[in-house]
């Protein structure tokens, strides 16, 4: 009887963990889309916060007070993107970037960029680029 | 030349492993003592191997032989000798050939510390074990991972250097080498584990022999972490110095498992319990290395499907399963004298105050490793790209890390077997007035976020408990005629004082994680700007060369006092700067400038980020004061009871302070 119990209040401490980790992992998981495969999922994706990956469009870059827009392409599909923020200093046409933001209708409205292969992006994906890990 | 002598010390290594191995278990399993004291020459011949293949490294390195690979693609004749030296560890085959030098020096240590117990087969299995580890990595390093491998074609006039990151600080130096230091020392406790089940003597003997060397790992370990934290502060310019990443988390893992070990092998020795969870224990220290090295060293965090190009991953995610398989295979197959004597005599007792702290140890190592490894288990299955962001590790560790603190301010108060509240009235009165002082002064101050009133009075909870005996402890010591410091020496002692760096150090990180302010300011040339509270002013700019690199650096006063000069620094062979900070430290605030981006024009503006963090060099006071209180506990202290005293004999009931007081 005792050890019945025992297993009870065992097995339902597991589950409550379980539930609290899972809910943990689920919201602070961040997606990395390519542009083309955030536009088969457009749907899917909804508004939720992902990390878009593609080129600056050349010639797409305009600036507005507070902010740019321009368009990121890759393997033949583009997004328009709304940016808030100062861009970095090394932002310009033709560079592969990675924004964090969420699609607002068929725009994606984001608020940071990461030029791939700066300091700034190594900062934030020390693993993806830092030969301290894969030289 | 050197890549020949190079490539044959890797050679002359695997074979000695291999043959010292051979003649060892032979000698073991037939019971011949020649067999056995004949491979005890081996083992010296895989330490003379490790460092000649290590000197080796290191004479190409500093005489700037292009004509092999490794130096052509990581050394160059513009870099200072400091990080010459240190470029044998920035790449995957260097710091493979430094964890075999740091094997073969624990081997010879041990080799010469239990000179006396060379003919015990609990020893002589844990020297094959060893050896077993040896033969492997020097296998990576004749294979997927030499480091000596020539130069195909035209021998190079020179080489771009190491990473500009890893030769941007002095203390890539230091830190690889110590936390490696750290890392494969617990290949020690291991092994003897190891043995012990092979052997058949379970019992606390194994335990007591491997006490010094896992509080060596520890500490090393210990240190190692934090310098990689203050590494990266240094240099990585974001200002802040842990974010959860993988290369952090692998080392951060066997620390955690480490520091549950050294804590629940004490009821070990006292009761005889947790036999089976000890020993699992050593072995996910050791076999989470391993893993830490293959998710670190073997690309699979670029890419689940990048991980097989270098067969360094399949042979480390190999290695791994293997100690897995054997030691749950041992562990079965001595299952019936792992079964402990001693039990549980009431909830509340030292015994089971240390259950809890496993079982929270034990707990934080799951979280951090389930979100380690998570996005690779995603892609795998999914074939989806992911990250787990900062929120998840921060979300899940800190309850777990608030309840640490929580214990480690009442496990020492407790007696074992059985308190009385009386007795625990006696000992948490002075913690608990600590603790109410603190959250009374913080709520004072306006301070109002519950977790960090938390973290604060928790802390201070945690901190009083183990001055307070270190306190007893040293009076005592005085009472009895001995030196201050002799209070303080021993186990127990140094136990508390790495509390108190514990304490030190959780109280930088939740301050540094609570109150930072950060922000990216355009300034004219003498303009100031208010972060927090100090006032930072732009002064200007000038370009300065070093041998090694050219750095733009701003000048900038903080607080109308001295000017420091973040910078941006360009590498010949890098295509891109790399910022370099600039960090004022305080007791109270650190204030961290970067270099966001340059002027343009000659007296234009600049971008200067500015970091201010409150109590960072907590962290590194809190690492040293670890340091020095593993320091303390591998000095013996007093004893009031043998070691080897029976395990589970009944102790008086009325207890005296435990440990602190030296009869």
């Amino acid at each position: 009887m005792k050890r019945g119990r025992a297993s009870l209040i065992l097995g339902v401490a597991v589950l409550l963990a379980g539930g609290l980790l899972w809910k943990g992992l689920t919201n602070a998981t961040v997606y990395f889309k390519t542009v083309d495969e955030a536009v088969a999922q457009r749907s899917t994706l909804g508004d939720r916060r992902f990390r878009l990956e593609g080129i600056v469009a050349p010639g797409s870059v305009h600036e507005r007070g507070g902010g740019v827009d321009f368009v990121v392409e890759q393997n033949n599909a583009s997004v328009n993107v709304h940016h808030v923020g100062d861009p970095p200093e090394l932002f310009r046409a033709s560079v592969p970037v990675v924004l964090e933001g969420h699609f607002q209708g068929r725009t994606y409205e984001s608020d940071r960029i990461l030029v791939k292969h700066t300091a700034e992006y190594r900062k934030a994906n020390p693993t993806r680029v830092t030969d301290y890990v894969k030289p | 030349m050197t890549a020949i002598v190079g490539h044959s010390a890797a050679l002359l290594g695997f074979l000695a492993s291999t043959g010292g191995l051979l003649f060892l278990v032979v000698g073991l399993v037939r019971k011949r003592s020649d067999l056995i004291r004949a491979s005890w020459t081996w083992v010296w011949g895989v330490v003379g191997a490790a460092v000649l293949g290590f000197g080796a490294m290191e004479v190409a390195l500093v005489r700037h032989d292009f004509s092999m690979q490794y130096v052509a693609d990581n050394g160059s004749r513009s870099t200072p000798l400091l990080y010459t030296v240190a470029s044998a560890w920035s790449a995957l085959e260097g710091s493979i050939l430094l964890w075999v030098l740091v094997l073969s020096i624990y081997l010879a240590a041990l080799s010469l510390r239990h000179r006396a117990q060379r003919h015990d087969p609990v020893f002589g299995w844990a020297l094959a074990v060893m050896l077993v580890v040896a033969g492997f990595f020097f296998l990576l390093l004749l294979g997927p991972a030499n480091p000596f491998h020539t130069v195909h074609g035209a021998i190079p006039t020179d080489g771009p250097g190491p990473n500009p990151l890893l030769q941007n600080h002095p203390l890539m130096a230091f830190h690889p080498p110590i936390l490696y230091a750290g890392y494969v020392g617990f290949t020690v406790p291991f092994a003897f584990a190891i043995a012990s089940l092979i052997t058949g003597r379970v019992d606390e003997a194994w335990v007591l022999a491997m006490r010094r060397w896992t509080l060596v790992a520890f500490g090393l370990l210990s240190v190692g972490i934090v310098l990689g934290a203050w590494w990266s502060y240094e240099v990585l310019g974001w200002g802040g110095f842990w974010a959860w990443d993988p290369v952090e988390n692998a080392s951060f893992l066997p620390w955690l498992t480490a520091t549950a070990y050294l804590h629940s092998v004490l009821v070990q020795e006292r009761r005889g319990m947790l036999r089976v969870w000890n020993l699992s224990l050593v072995t996910a220290t050791f076999a989470l290395t391993i893993l830490g090295t293959f998710l670190t060293r073997s690309g699979v965090l670029d890419s689940v499907h990048s991980f097989t190009e270098s067969g360094i991953g399949p042979m480390l995610l190999g290695f791994f399963a293997v100690i897995v398989v054997v030691v749950c295979g041992l562990l079965a197959w001595r299952g019936d004298a792992l079964r402990s004597p001693g039990t549980i005599d009431s909830p509340v007792s030292r015994e089971s105050a240390f259950l809890v702290n496993n079982l929270l140890f034990a707990a934080f190592a799951f979280v951090v490793l389930l979100g380690t490894v998570f996005p690779l288990i995603a892609e795998a299955l999914n074939n989806s790209r992911l990250t787990i962001g900062r929120p998840y590790f921060d979300r899940m560790t800190g309850p777990i890390g608030l309840a640490l603190l929580f214990m480690m301010a009442v496990a020492p108060a407790l007696p074992w077997r059985k308190a009385s509240t009386g007795v625990l009235r006696d000992r948490l009165l002075v913690p608990a007035w600590a603790a109410g002082i603190t959250l009374v002064v913080l709520v004072a101050f306006g301070m109002r976020s519950v977790a960090a009133l938390l973290a604060f009075s928790l802390g201070a909870f945690a901190g009083a408990a183990a001055l307070r005996q270190l306190v007893l402890a040293a009076r005592a010591s005085r009472r009895a005629g001995d030196p201050l410091w002799r209070g303080v020496a021993g186990r127990a002692n140094g136990g508390m004082v790495v509390h108190l760096g514990v304490v030190v150090l959780a109280m930088g990180f939740a301050a540094s994680m609570s109150f930072v302010q950060r922000d990216e300011i355009r300034m004219h040339p003498g303009q100031t700007a208010k972060v927090g509270r100090h006032h930072v002013t732009y002064v200007g700019v000038d370009t300065k060369k070093y041998p090694n690199h050219t750095a733009v650096r701003a000048a900038v006063r903080i607080d109308n006092d001295r000017i420091f000069r973040p910078a941006l620094s360009t590498f010949p062979f890098a295509t891109q700067a790399i910022g370099t900070p600039s960090v004022r430290g305080g007791v109270f605030d650190d204030v961290y400038l970067t270099l966001v981006s340059p002027p343009t024009t000659r007296g234009g503006t600049a971008v200067i980020g500015v970091v201010v963090t409150p109590l960072v060099n907590w962290l590194w006071a809190g690492g040293a004061i670890i340091a020095i209180g593993t320091g303390l506990a591998l000095v013996p202290g007093k004893r009031r009871r043998r070691p080897t005293a029976p395990a589970s004999e009944p102790f008086a009931t009325d207890v005296p302070e435990p440990e602190a007081v030296p009869v």
